[in-house]
């Protein structure tokens, strides 16, 4: 193989690893902007509540550091129902003259909250959970670490199996139908409020997931989600909003994009070629890649 | 359902309330001891990094080391017959906060004089609203030299500044035998002009190096390292601060770059000496070579090692060499205020051009002359290896410079 060519395959295993894991993310919040028609702002903080859960229950518990993943998910899922509960249910009362802004003005103070709610328990200083593995494997082009091998891999297995679960069971039909259209959902007799909390608190839990998985390669500290949730938001728009076909090629794309305008360009823009592709494709098409084909 | 609304607002109102005291503004007024000077105190103000994307180890050993020589103060009778207060505002290692904070210093807390930093592009701001005000600045950890080339007559440096500090690591680089060096540098000031300046001298030296700058808030440093590790270095130099300079550890070393037989690593940065590295990178960190102006077995003056065993008995963790220049910076300060006899800021400024005191790194004064060296205290500075895992500072052999040297640089296996 030619240096070239290993160069360039080495650029593009890196961009697809990092893109799995863009993946978890952007997926979350496709979940909960088809259900409840809002854009989270608050999903990088529950990427870092998921990062921070994962170190408290690997380091100071001794949990198993895969295990720790679950645990993040489990947390991060409950504090997600809770916040629907108790901060976005006007959304759905009926009461609100504008729910949109009200939904982006509570979701961006949560953000906020929830970035100093761990300041004064954790301190500012960074921290890594538990490595899901020790050292690297040679993938033949590129040495990749082990930990974020594997991170990738549960990326890819956590987003196929809710995929599935979207398919097959009662719980994803009756969100696909939701998203698909609310008040036809509702006619069919699906208890659409009851509905609110699982597809909030099942995005939170995949922002966690992702949080978990990139806590022992790209430490937790407060403000870690901030450039997570901006990439998430990113794919949401160059997928197509709302579609979670979109949100998985999307992430692919951005992450592939990142690693190659490095090789080809300059690295000094890194998180400008994402962007680019962005506009590039907005421009053909306007509602980004996969229209929005809610759950597709 | 309403039942599980109204507990989920408690939940989070509880929530809320418990978080108020973190959300509470961030100058902290230092509490003293048992001196007993008496009158309007006077306030000195610290500034640092206390949050991202700055570097909160730094800022926290600042804020506390600068404590402890306001409390010696102040137990030895306090300033000009007055106590000492020292206000610390975090500047996040960010210019526009820095600049918020210098402010804040100044109109709201009414301070005499302002030391601290640890990031040059802050602390270049911050200089800004120092020379409008006519305030002392005391730059405690930023090392530009553009700090120093804009002599702006209000502001001092106690940090080794970039050209002092780059020419010692092309004397090293060199006289340790490596041929291919490759730096990577944040995209901040320090950075960029650190890449001019190690690239100028290597250049003059005859050495083929590589160069790259990186966005120090980014997480993910691979395709950086990718384009380094093409270049086939011997030795990567990494001036990065923050948690970038723990990620690029961690990461060079899963692609099997750096520490390793074929490749040494150093780091410009004092985030190595702080305990969070091996917590954040796990072994990685074994074979790097770390600058820091401390050590055991170099011993600078009699001051040294009584305020490295006090700052270890207050805060059960060793101080790194930004603590001693902390500790410095206020012994400076204190004695440009005790030598002008007064809290008047020009009064300050021209007793700071004549003092000559001890520190606990050395002698220091401020020379006027122009060029790089305008009101720099000088500075000594040592390189370090980590040779073991979880290895504590001061069990580090010194491999730099060579007349300090207890053991050679050894390679990695």
């Amino acid at each position: 193989m030619s240096a070239g060519l290993s160069m360039f395959l080495s650029y593009l295993v890196s961009g697809v690893i990092i893109g799995n894991i863009y993946g978890l993310m952007a997926l979350g919040l496709t979940i909960i902007l088809g259900v409840m028609k809002i854009v989270n702002f608050a999903h990088g903080e529950f990427y870092m509540l998921g990062g921070y859960a994962a170190y408290v229950s690997s380091i100071k518990l001794g949990i198993d550091p895969r295990l720790s993943i679950l645990v993040a998910m489990g947390v991060v899922f409950i504090i997600g129902v809770i916040v629907e509960r108790g901060l976005l249910t006007p959304l759905y009362a009926g009461k609100l003259d504008r729910p949109g802004d009200y939904a982006l003005l509570m979701t961006f103070a949560l953000s906020v909250f929830l970035m100093n709610v761990v300041i004064p328990i954790f301190g500012p200083y960074q921290k890594s959970s538990a490595p899901l593995a020790e050292g690297s494997v040679n993938l033949g082009v590129v040495m990749v670490g082990k930990t974020r091998l594997i991170a990738s891999l549960v990326s890819i297995l956590l987003m196929a199996i809710l995929l599935v679960a979207l398919k097959k069971t009662r719980l994803g039909i009756a969100l696909r139908a939701i998203a698909a259209d609310r008040d036809a959902a509702a006619v069919c007799g699906i208890d659409v409020n009851r509905m609110n909390p699982a597809a909030f608190g099942i995005g939170t839990a995949m922002a966690a997931a992702a949080g978990a998985l990139l806590a022992p390669s790209f430490l937790v500290y407060p403000a870690c989600g901030t450039i997570a949730a901006s990439k998430a938001n990113a794919i949401l728009v160059l997928g197509g909003m709302g579609s979670t076909k979109g949100a998985i090629v999307g992430a692919l794309l951005l992450g592939v994009f990142e690693a190659l305008g490095v090789l080809f360009l300059t690295p000094g823009y890194r998180d400008v070629y994402g962007f680019l592709v962005i506009v590039l494709v907005l421009l053909i098409k306007p509602t980004g890649l996969f229209g929005s084909q809610e759950f597709s | 359902m309403k039942c599980m609304r109204w507990i989920s607002v408690l939940l989070v109102m509880a929530l809320l309330s418990g978080v108020l005291a973190g959300c509470a503004p961030k100058a902290t007024p230092a509490p003293s001891t048992s001196g007993k000077p008496t009158g309007e105190p006077i306030k000195i103000g610290g500034i640092g990094p206390l949050s991202p994307p700055g570097t909160p180890a730094l800022g926290e050993e600042m804020m506390n080391a600068m404590k402890l020589r306001i409390d010696e103060i102040n137990a030895a009778g306090g300033l000009l017959g007055r106590p000492v207060e020292l206000v610390f505002e975090d500047s996040g290692g960010a210019p526009e906060k820095g600049t918020s904070a210098m402010e804040a210093l100044i109109n709201k807390h009414k301070v005499v004089a302002i030391t601290g930093e640890g990031h040059s592009s802050a602390f270049l701001a911050e200089m800004e609203v120092a020379k409008r005000n006519n305030i002392v600045l005391l730059d405690c950890e930023a090392w530009s030299d553009q700090i120093r080339l804009r002599h702006y007559e209000y502001v001092f440096a106690i940090p080794a500044g970039n050209t002092m500090f780059n020419q010692k690591i092309a004397d090293f680089v060199q006289g340790t035998g490596f041929k291919r060096p490759f730096i990577l540098a944040e995209d901040t000031d320090f950075g960029v002009e650190g890449i001019q300046l190690l690239g100028g001298v290597f250049k003059e030296m005859g050495i083929e190096f590589g160069s790259l700058l990186v966005d120090r808030t980014t997480k993910d440093f691979v395709p950086f390292l990718l384009q380094a590790k093409e270049f086939k270095p011997d030795i990567l130099v990494v001036n990065v601060t923050g948690i970038g300079s723990y990620l690029i550890v961690q990461q060079a070393k899963e692609l099997g770059i750096a520490p390793s037989a074929d490749c040494a690593y150093f780091s410009g940065v004092a985030d190595m000496g702080y305990p969070e590295l091996w917590e954040t990178t796990g072994s990685s960190a074994v074979g790097v070579v770390w600058e820091t102006a401390i050590h055991p077995k170099a011993e600078f003056t009699e001051l040294t090692t009584p305020f490295v065993e006090k700052y270890k008995a207050t805060y059960g963790r060793s101080p790194t060499y930004s603590g001693l220049q902390a500790y410095d910076c206020i012994l400076v300060l204190e004695a440009a205020i005790r030598l002008a006899g007064s809290t008047d800021s020009a009064a300050i400024r021209d007793a700071m051009e004549k003092i000559r005191i001890k520190g606990t790194r050395g002698e220091l004064y401020f020379p006027t002359e122009a060029g790089v060296l305008y009101h720099q205290a000088p500075v000594p500075l040592l390189f370090l290896q980590y040779t073991q895992d979880k290895q504590l500072p001061d069990k580090c052999e010194i491999v730099w410079p060579k007349d300090m040297q207890t053991k050679a640089y050894t390679k990695p296996q």
